[in-house]
């Protein structure tokens, strides 16, 4: 059963199709959203996290029907999202800025103070949670946006661009946390960089102008990659990504794609 | 220390240990950011504004009233206005809004949370203001009593301000509207107070300044519905899940500001203190101040001492001198102007004894409205006998400018000069015969009517 369900989502901007007819399913674990800039991942993920309303088509997230007004406050009571441009408050400490969300996501008061400081610690802040948001790094400040996502132990974290501002090393940390995380609830990461994917999730939905391109584990992207011929990258699940673009784009089909690369790669 | 280590070292707080003595979130939002010093800017506001005229108001409870109401409406709200409006653009600002839409909190939960701490920040900083305002004039009240009504009038207009801003501000979140706003609201309460004819005065917050009217008992109540009607119904429309709930408040404002508008004139009337007067009956002329001044009497009385010691046992007197609206009745004369504050009382003292009993010796002979038309004579017979009684502290300035000037104004000068030495070398009895006959003319224009001196 899966934990959020997407079909035939439509999401325009103005005359241009974000989102084209998408189909998508996401269970347990985590879950790498990849593609080019403009490719409709932050669409999808603002739709799925009931900040955008789409045109059409039905997302179900634990069960509940987004659409259904009167259900969104279930919905978001167990969600949990990090912007790709995250605000915040910048006279709140990172306490205050945390509990505050707790507020907003109606967390019970009692249990609101050890959460946030156990939400804080997990993102590597606790010697900091009585310091004001302005006087942290950017990096600081990204973990904070974490740390208020993953405040009310959400059953679906939506994470776009979560590494951005983050240095090699606190990107290596929070990899660690997205494997964490992934063993209890729905985590959807929004990005660009692959490495990221192929280092936290569990699975890859690869995204092209508004349309699933590829699904699969990222093994088996990087698998596609080994055997690629003629595609860029760095590493096998670099140049997996670059072919499955490339034949998404060119069949203009996902599944006629994946059946496409499967040739390919057999 | 690293992300990772953190993770399995500080998931949970240690065992034992409770988690830090829960505050309630929204602690933050009243300690932190722009609301705090929206209060202050407004308590700043009021302070130099207020101590800039405090001659004017000092002292005195009902020009108090009206100096802190004026001023917190005609500037405390366009203030609150603006300060509302800019904590209500606050999200795009700092670009929470994305995370706001995925509150559960209902969206009216959200728009109080970020509003009441610039709400009551803004009240706070009027309260200050008004406390000290009442503190500064405690300290040398003069008579009458504090009126504690209009502040929480004053208060609600101001909160009213703030969240009708701070819904403004979330339609039009951009970083002009609120100097726009603050602007716009400036102009607007500026007109409205200085339009003294349109009936839709009545309406405006600010409504008529006056330091002897005072409104009927339900007016405050009245306007404070009214404004808070209308600020009420901005924001259910603007954020209840229920926007017709804003019908409600809308019904009753409308209602408020239809019985405003109907009664007109009739809000105000006045003031009691101000129509009753209390009185020194041991002098001649008697001395009596306003209710409003009552405990000026004693200064005032001292003031004109010398005065009414010369003219003990004078015939034709005016009975009393009288500080009340309006015209002296036939046997009265009336006591030099007290009000406005700042000229002959400020801060509960006469400022210049000496110049207010030289007022009241004017006020005696009445003939100050008569101009040129008495005559070079009478006008040096006035001057003898104010000279007499209670001389200008400028009568040498003047008398020099008189010596240093042509031959007309060095003749006039030698007739005063003359006069005053005449009426001074009198006997006493001689002196009350002449005045008591020079005092049966007060008033007249005719110089014919004035007796020779």
């Amino acid at each position: 059963m899966p934990t959020i369900r997407v079909t035939g989502l439509h999401v325009r901007h103005r005359k241009t199709v974000a989102l084209d007819s998408l189909d998508v399913d996401f269970g347990p674990g985590v879950h790498g959203l990849l593609g080019p800039n403009g490719a409709g991942k932050t669409s999808l993920i603002r739709v799925l996290a009931t900040v955008a309303e789409p045109a059409g088509g039905r997302v179900e997230i634990l069960g509940e029907d987004t659409g259904d007004h009167r259900r969104l406050g279930d919905v978001r009571r167990r969600l949990g999202y990090l912007p790709q441009d995250f605000g915040y408050y910048p006279g709140f400490t990172v306490r205050e800025f945390v509990a505050y969300v707790a507020w907003l996501k109606e967390m019970p008061a009692a249990a609101t103070p050890s959460a946030v400081e156990r939400a804080v610690a997990r993102v590597g802040l606790a010697d900091r949670i009585d310091a004001k948001v302005r006087t942290l790094s950017g990096g600081m400040v990204r973990r904070v946006g974490i740390a208020q996502a993953i405040v009310n132990a959400p059953q679906v974290l939506l994470f776009d661009e979560p590494t951005a501002g983050l240095d090699p090393e606190q990107r290596v940390e929070f990899r660690e946390l997205l494997r964490e995380l992934g063993t209890s609830a729905t985590v959807i990461v929004s990005t660009h960089l692959v490495e990221d994917v192929a280092a936290a999730c569990t699975e890859v939905t690869l995204v092209d102008e508004g349309r699933v391109a590829y699904r699969g584990t990222p093994q088996s992207l990087a698998a596609l990659g080994e055997t690629a011929v003629g595609v860029s990258g760095d590493n096998p699940i670099e140049r997996g990504y670059t072919a499955a673009l490339r034949a998404h784009r060119a069949h203009g089909s996902a599944a006629q794609a994946v059946r496409t690369l499967e040739g390919t790669a057999r | 220390m690293t992300l990772v280590a953190e993770k399995k070292r500080e998931h949970r707080p240690p065992a034992g240990v409770p988690a830090r003595a829960s505050r309630h979130p929204l602690r933050a939002e009243f300690r932190r950011g722009f609301a705090p010093w929206a209060g202050l800017a407004l308590l700043l506001t009021l302070a130099v504004a207020l101590a800039a005229s405090s001659a004017q108001w000092q002292g005195g409870w009902a020009e108090t009233r009206e100096r802190l109401h004026t001023t917190a409406q005609l500037l405390g709200v366009p203030l609150a206005l603006a300060a509302g409006c800019w904590q209500g653009g606050r999200e795009r600002r700092r670009r929470t809004e994305e995370l706001m839409a995925t509150a559960v909190r209902g969206g009216l939960a959200r728009f109080l949370a970020a509003a009441l701490p610039v709400v009551c920040w803004v009240v706070a900083g009027y309260a200050v203001a008004a406390a000290l305002a009442m503190l500064a004039t405690g300290l040398y009240a003069t008579g009458d009593r504090p009126d504690l009504v209009a502040p929480v009038t004053d208060a609600v207009a101001l909160a009213s301000g703030a969240l009708a801003g701070h819904a403004l501000g979330r339609l039009l979140p951009w970083r002009l509207t609120a100097p726009l706003l603050a602007v716009a609201g400036y102009v607007v309460l500026g007109v409205v107070a200085y339009d003294s004819r349109g009936p839709l005065r009545h309406l405006s917050p600010i409504g008529y300044a006056s330091d002897t009217d005072v409104p009927v008992w339900w007016q405050p109540p009245a306007m404070t519905v009214w404004t808070g009607g209308l600020a009420a119904a901005v924001v259910l429309a603007y954020a209840a899940r229920r926007r017709f709930t804003a019908l409600l408040p809308l019904a009753a404002a409308t209602a408020a500001g239809a019985l405003l508008v109907q009664t007109g004139e009739g809000l105000w009337h006045t003031n009691p203190a101000a129509g009753r007067q209390v009185c020194d009956t041991s002098t001649t002329p008697q001395i009596c101040v306003n209710g409003r001044y009552e405990e000026l009497l004693p200064q005032v009385t001292d003031a004109l001492s010398g005065l009414t010691g010369r003219l003990d046992g004078v015939q034709n007197l005016p009975v009393r001198f009288t500080d009340l609206p309006g015209e002296p009745g036939p046997d009265e004369a009336h006591l030099p102007m007290i009000t406005p504050l700042g000229w002959s009382v400020v801060r509960g003292r006469l400022t210049d004894p000496q110049q207010f009993a030289w007022e009241a010796g004017q006020a005696l002979y009445g003939r100050i409205e008569c101009d040129e038309a008495v005559g070079p004579r009478v006008a040096a017979v006035d001057d003898a006998v104010v000279h007499y009684l209670a001389p200008s502290p400028a009568e040498r300035r003047f008398d020099e400018l008189a010596a240093e000037g042509d031959a007309a104004a060095r003749a006039e000068l030698r007739d005063r000069l003359d006069a005053r030495a005449r009426l001074k070398a009198m006997g006493d009895e001689e002196r009350r015969a002449w005045l008591s006959e020079y005092f049966a003319s007060a008033g007249t224009c005719d110089p014919s009517e004035v007796p020779a001196l």
